[in-house]
């Protein structure tokens, strides 16, 4: 089969439970926005391929499985992550504070030089605001990531913010190409009945 | 923080380990309510897979069971009903004569420049500089392997958890004899084109290869040798060298292994060989945990909450069932509790078979002439036999140009002391740190209500075989009429996921 992309993104999103990590991944991949996400279930990452410069980016997001909830994240989860969305709650100071220990978390279990965004989700709300847009800014330029203010549910910069990262990666993958080391890497198991294939979705197993 | 816990559940699952996630992924994709806990900090417990310091810690904190029993008396509160209270016990326990040290200098000062990291000479690695990577280092506590058509595997792409986790060979088959390590033919093709092997030998082995792969229950072939040992079938058809290659290597056997047992695990490992390369066994990338995290997470898609770094002190029981779990100062309710052996209460736990295991860190492959990744080496001695597992660089679980390696077996001094050097032999692999315990399996002897599931810990076999076993089993008491990771309906596919549709293309650009 022929490669449908040219480059395969893993992003991840990373922030307190509630601050809207699910509805900003149902936004950017189905355009649609639902506030009872919280309570369905197999939201494991979803897929949308985006084009930038005339290349084809398959982005695989990947949501956190509510595991955030008591910091239970999985180091598997890190693994190959190419960029973070760091997604706080204007409207939720706390979920602003604890983004230093996401920020930390991510240190200890990401690779270094993955790339990282910071978003202020729920910015439709501004009459419950607790976190000024100077304050978010501000977290941003002391740890040189970029920044903004979304809103899942009136689709605000949603696409902006996923379009910068990507940009972002691409720009630093591109640039590692030119300095050409070949990646290593394991492989993913397939499965071993090929006939399969085309009937039975099970052997579809490797998504990647 | 954890007060906002919801209070029941269909399934309490208490401890991290191998057996314990694949069970949590297993009932959760059923739709029950799964709480998965753990007392530590990390996941898998005596499975788990920790960078350096972590690893250091975990050493450090050694065999010290820091569990102080409460009594009975102090989770009476919890609860109106009449419920007898076990306090649960301390994972510690099943790790006995630790100890560890390096074997290198504290640091090394500013002044002398060293830019060639590359050098393999152990002399200039320091403790410091070693770990100020900590973070490359992955070091497995219960290192196993899964076979290429194992249940694991099959499992693993059944469950789809096979999409968090990658995968290398073990590329480097190998044996200690006559005092050198070989390499061995594992397949036909191996033995066809090796060349330390002459042709009439070459042709014995092709021979017994054969009648292996092509045994059956009814094989006549094998008959005459149903009271004897596989090493006396082996040699009586092969020169002793070759006989020592499949015992050790291909069966993972030893002088005692009966002839059937012996055909049957050798059988096992060629109907391995060749679908993922030339190699029966997988090994995954930052190590053993990342599966039992796969499955974890697996279980938290579907709505199974997790929690380590809490403890449960006591498992409440009604009559002769369980009841709820008391966990700082509440009690957690559910109709099924599967527990670690482990962390079983004193009067369900008893203590089986130990093996001594090592973790070393050293400077240089047992095996520099083989492929850079994966080595798994069998050393039989007279009475026993050691397995030896080196990783290297491209395995994400060490920086590069350092090795772990992890040995198992009750003759590991005498392997250690003829395949490494603690400095002086720069031919042999130098050890830069090392670390040696002794590990028991806890069992559970006393007679468990029958919703409550005991799950083993490591054994001591190199596959998962046993462990999905298990899993499978403790999911049939759970969920009686389900099938074991019965396949998930088909997600429909996202339109932007759609190869060929120009419009969102263009949308997006």
């Amino acid at each position: 089969m022929a490669k449908t992309y040219d480059y395969l993104f893993k992003l991840l999103l990373i922030g307190d439970s509630g601050v809207g990590k699910t509805c900003i991944l149902f936004r950017f991949s189905e355009d649609a926005f639902n506030s009872t996400f919280i309570s369905t279930i197999g939201i494991d990452f979803k897929i949308r391929t985006i084009e930038l410069d005339g290349k084809k980016i398959k982005l695989q997001i990947w949501d956190t499985a509510g595991q955030e909830r008591f910091r239970t994240i999985t180091t598997a989860y890190y693994r190959g992550a190419m960029g973070i969305m760091l997604v706080y709650d204007i409207t939720n100071e706390k979920s602003f504070d604890n983004i230093k220990n996401w920020i930390r978390n991510i240190e200890e279990n990401a690779s270094a030089d993955v790339e990282k965004m910071l978003l202020g989700n729920k910015c439709d709300f501004p009459e419950k605001r607790q976190v000024s847009k100077e304050r978010g800014e501000q977290l941003a330029i002391e740890y040189g990531i970029k920044f903004m203010e979304t809103s899942a549910k009136a689709s605000i910069n949603v696409d902006e913010a996923f379009f910068s990262l990507a940009r972002d990666i691409k720009t630093k993958t591109e640039k590692k190409l030119e300095a050409s080391n070949p990646p290593k890497g394991g492989h993913q198991l397939k499965s071993y009945e090929p006939s399969r294939k085309q009937t039975n979705w099970l052997s579809k197993c490797t998504i990647l | 923080m954890s007060d906002d816990l919801p209070s029941t559940y269909d399934v309490i699952i208490l401890g991290t380990g191998m057996v314990e996630s694949i069970v949590a992924a297993a009932v959760a994709r059923t739709g029950k309510k799964v709480l998965h806990l753990d007392p530590n900090t990390y996941y898998g417990q005596l499975w788990a897979t920790l960078s350096l310091d972590s690893f250091e810690l975990w050493a450090k904190t050694g065999t010290s069971n820091t569990k102080t029993l409460k009594g009975e008396d102090s989770f009476k509160s919890l609860s109106d009903k009449a419920l007898k209270y076990y306090e649960t016990q301390d994972e510690r326990d099943c790790i006995s004569d630790l100890t560890f040290n390096w074997n290198i200098v504290e640091d090394i000062p500013e002044s002398e420049e060293e830019p060639k990291e590359e050098n393999a000479s152990g002399n200039e690695y320091s403790i410091k500089k070693i770990r100020d990577v900590s973070r490359k280092f992955n070091i497995d506590l219960a290192p196993k392997l899964l076979f290429a058509k194992g249940p694991m595997v099959e499992i693993l792409i059944k469950s789809q958890v096979s999409k968090y986790v990658e995968f290398l060979n073990v590329n480097n088959i190998l044996i200690y004899i006559d005092d050198a390590i070989e390499r061995v033919p594992c397949s036909k093709s191996d033995v066809f084109s090796s060349k330390s092997v002459n042709v009439v030998d070459k042709r014995l082995l092709m021979k017994v290869l054969t009648s292996i792969q092509s045994y059956t229950e009814e094989s006549p072939f094998f008959q005459e040798y149903e009271n004897k040992t596989f090493l006396d079938y082996l040699k009586a058809n092969l020169p002793e060298k070759f006989a020592n290659f499949i015992l050790y290597s291909i069966a993972a056997g030893d002088q005692n292994t009966p002839c059937l047992e012996g055909v049957q695990k050798a059988k096992k490992f060629l109907s391995c060989l060749g679908y993922y390369g030339n190699s029966p066994f997988l090994w995954p990338l930052y190590g053993s945990s990342e599966l039992l995290q796969g499955f974890c997470r697996q279980c938290a898609v579907f709505s199974g909450i997790y929690c380590l770094n809490r403890e449960v002190e006591a498992i409440a029981v009604e009559g002769d069932k369980y009841y709820g779990c008391a966990s700082n100062g509440i009690l957690l309710q559910s109709e099924h509790l599967v527990v670690s052996n482990s962390l079983l209460p004193q009067q369900f736990r008893g203590t089986g078979p130990s093996v001594k295991r090592a973790v070393l860190i050293t400077d240089k492959s047992i095996f520099p002439e083989g492929k850079e990744g994966v080595s798994l080496l069998q050393y039989p001695t007279d009475d026993s036999a050691a397995t030896i597992l080196e990783l290297s660089g491209n395995t994400c679980s060490v920086p590069k140009g350092l090795f772990i390696v992890q040995i198992v077996g009750n003759c590991l001094e005498e392997a250690i002391k003829n395949l490494f050097s603690e400095g002086g032999d720069d031919s042999k692999p130098k050890i830069l740190y090392s670390l040696r315990f002794t590990l028991h399996q806890m069992e559970c002897t006393g007679k468990l209500p029958e919703n409550i599931h005991a799950c083993p810990g490591p054994d001591f076999a190199t596959d998962f075989d046993a462990e999905i076993r298990k899993a499978e089993e403790i999911f049939k008491k759970i969920c009686p009429e389900e099938e074991f990771f019965a396949p998930l309906p088909p997600e429909p596919e996202p339109p932007s996921d759609e190869p060929d549709s120009p419009e969102e293309a263009t949308n997006d650009a």
